[in-house]
């Protein structure tokens, strides 16, 4: 007893959070996100006012499961005039999300997903009449998201879009393919900086007669075969970060070593069934500038201890983010690994996954002492 | 002789708690403080003045902790004036700093107090960050108890704006 009584003493002498100034609380709501922000608000009335200040909401998730249109207009007057980020997902017509978008003038970002073709293409078309600092869109599972006349508004009223992301996870959206003329889109794309489509059967007559895209930093694309894409990619002369999901890398590993631009390559993610490690090297050697690289193999294939050796020998020197994942390979060891290999002085981001059962052979210890900046590898690795 | 040595290197400070402790510090660790820095130049007080330098707002335990951050910190490049819309993480903070906010209550909050008036921003943020992360993953009811905060809703007003906050959660 007396010691609880020494204890509320105690608490009592001490400064409380109530105490602090509006502004300091404020601050430190800043910090918060949605769902913490929306807990705040439930805790008394001073806790309600502070923390639905819209600057304190500039970046907003809404969920099909728990909008409607009440929600929707609320939020039209409460941050219609200040929010800058809208992720909205699984909304029907009747939730009415292009209320909310059209009274979003500061709108930067917004992201749909998993919506049907009409409330997809009204928000979008929205955006293009009212948002007209819009930088990125993004569809993902979005049914025919873009439309003739929703890419018309955007490509006069959102000059500054620079980012394209139109994915499909599901088979289902990627079978039905886009509904809007290829010309538009092909128009829309050669402003962007950066390009993802995550259904080469949709995208593939668009990017076949792809003009050239000067302003292209940054591609993305999934189930293309590297020989469809190599036209593609010359005419993104400025690409500098390409991320690839493939079936069959061992040909196309080759193909990309006449590309051009992989000299200009700065990030490059790979992620195939079928990966040759022995393409990789020298791979590898034609792209001095690349900073991150990511190779993900997830079938069973055969690779050989000093075609790892060989890929960690011929790691560009300013790599500082480095991905390898041979999750299923079946490892042979053959004598003679070569000398050891060092890795790149400046790698802060180590992820090796599936080394072969005698990782000792790539003496991993000395490798990671030879990295004095790291500052992320995967744990487990050293068992 | 070290003492002096260092002192000719590298000019110190006098500062003075609110209760009345003063604290030599080195002028450049100082000058993390906005507050501090800015009093030096108005006031044109030259550097090898004696006079300590009066801080009203923070007593000497604070200001001990404060005066470690920045020694810790002084080599830190200069905060960038960052754009006030930028996406907010609190899972950045460095582990000296993690170790150094593992404090009672009241002291993180008087560290708050300090830092606003000291104008240090690095330490504001990184202050903030861990109340902020205290408030993370927890109900309104564990938020309150947390910090002794009392409910002044009605039953019937609770029930509006829990409905009212329902979209915020993650599903």
């Amino acid at each position: 007893m007396r010691h609880g009584a020494f204890g509320c003493l105690a608490l009592s002498a001490a400064v409380q959070l109530e105490q602090l100034p509006e502004e300091l609380l404020t601050q430190i709501l800043s910090e918060l996100d949605q769902t913490s922000l929306g807990r705040c608000a439930q805790l008394s009335r001073r806790w309600r006012r502070l923390a639905t200040q819209p600057r304190l909401w500039r970046k907003i998730r809404i969920d099909g499961r728990t909008a409607d249109a009440e929600l929707m207009e609320r939020l039209r007057d409460w941050l219609g005039g200040s929010v800058r980020e809208i992720s909205a997902c699984g909304l029907t017509a009747e939730q009415r999300l292009p209320l909310l978008v059209a009274a979003s003038a500061s709108l930067t970002c917004l992201s749909l997903r998993d919506m049907d073709q009409p409330p997809a293409q009204l928000a979008v078309t929205e955006a293009g009449r009212s948002c007209p600092g819009l930088l990125e869109l993004r569809l993902v599972d979005c049914r025919n998201g873009l439309s003739d006349e929703s890419l018309s508004c955007l490509l006069t009223g959102c000059p500054r879009l620079s980012l394209l992301q139109m994915d499909s996870r599901t088979a289902a959206c990627d079978a039905v393919g886009w509904s809007c003329s290829q010309q538009l889109l092909a128009e829309q794309v050669c402003r962007l900086a950066s390009l993802s489509v995550r259904s080469w059967s949709s995208a593939a007559p668009m990017l076949r007669d792809l003009p050239e895209c000067p302003l292209l930093t940054s591609f993305a694309t999934c189930g293309a075969e590297l020989s469809n894409l190599l036209t593609p990619l010359s005419r993104m002369p400025e690409l500098t970060d390409l991320r690839l999901r493939c079936r069959n890398w061992c040909r196309s590993a080759s193909d990309l070593q006449l590309l051009g631009g992989a000299a200009r390559l700065r990030c490059l993610r790979i992620d195939s069934r079928f990966v040759d490690a022995a393409s990789v090297p020298p791979l590898l050697a034609r792209m001095p500038q690349l900073r991150s690289f990511r190779l993900k193999s997830s079938a069973r294939v055969f690779v050989l201890d000093c075609h790892a050796c060989a890929i960690l020998r011929a790691l560009p020197a300013g790599l500082t983010d480095l991905g390898l994942s041979f999750e299923h390979a079946d490892w042979s060891c053959r004598a003679g690994v070569g000398p050891p290999a060092v890795l790149p002085p400046n790698l802060r981001r180590l992820r090796l996954e599936g080394l072969p059962p005698r990782a000792d052979q790539l003496r991993l210890m000395e490798l990671l002492a030879s990295c004095p900046g790291l500052t992320f590898f995967n744990p487990g690795l050293l068992h | 002789s070290q003492l002096s040595n260092q002192r000719a290197a590298m000019p110190n400070i006098k500062l003075q708690s609110s209760d009345n402790e003063i604290f030599e510090v080195e002028l450049e660790i100082a000058k993390q403080s906005n507050t501090i820095k800015t009093m030096l130049e108005d006031l044109s007080v030259s550097d090898d003045s004696d006079d300590p330098v009066p801080l009203p707002n923070v007593n000497a335990a604070i200001l001990k902790k404060v005066i470690a951050w920045c020694t810790h910190h002084k080599d830190d490049p200069p905060p960038v004036e960052e754009d006030e819309y930028k996406e907010r993480r609190t899972d950045d903070i460095p582990t000296w700093d993690l170790e150094f906010m593992k404090v009672d209550q009241g002291t993180l909050f008087e560290i708050i107090l300090a830092s606003n008036y000291l104008d240090i921003k690095g330490l504001l943020d990184v202050a903030c960050k861990t109340v902020a992360n205290m408030i993370k993953g927890k109900s309104p009811e564990e938020i309150r108890k947390t910090f002794n905060i009392k409910c002044d809703f009605t039953a019937e007003e609770l029930e509006q704006v829990r409905k009212e906050n329902e979209w915020c959660e993650e599903k």
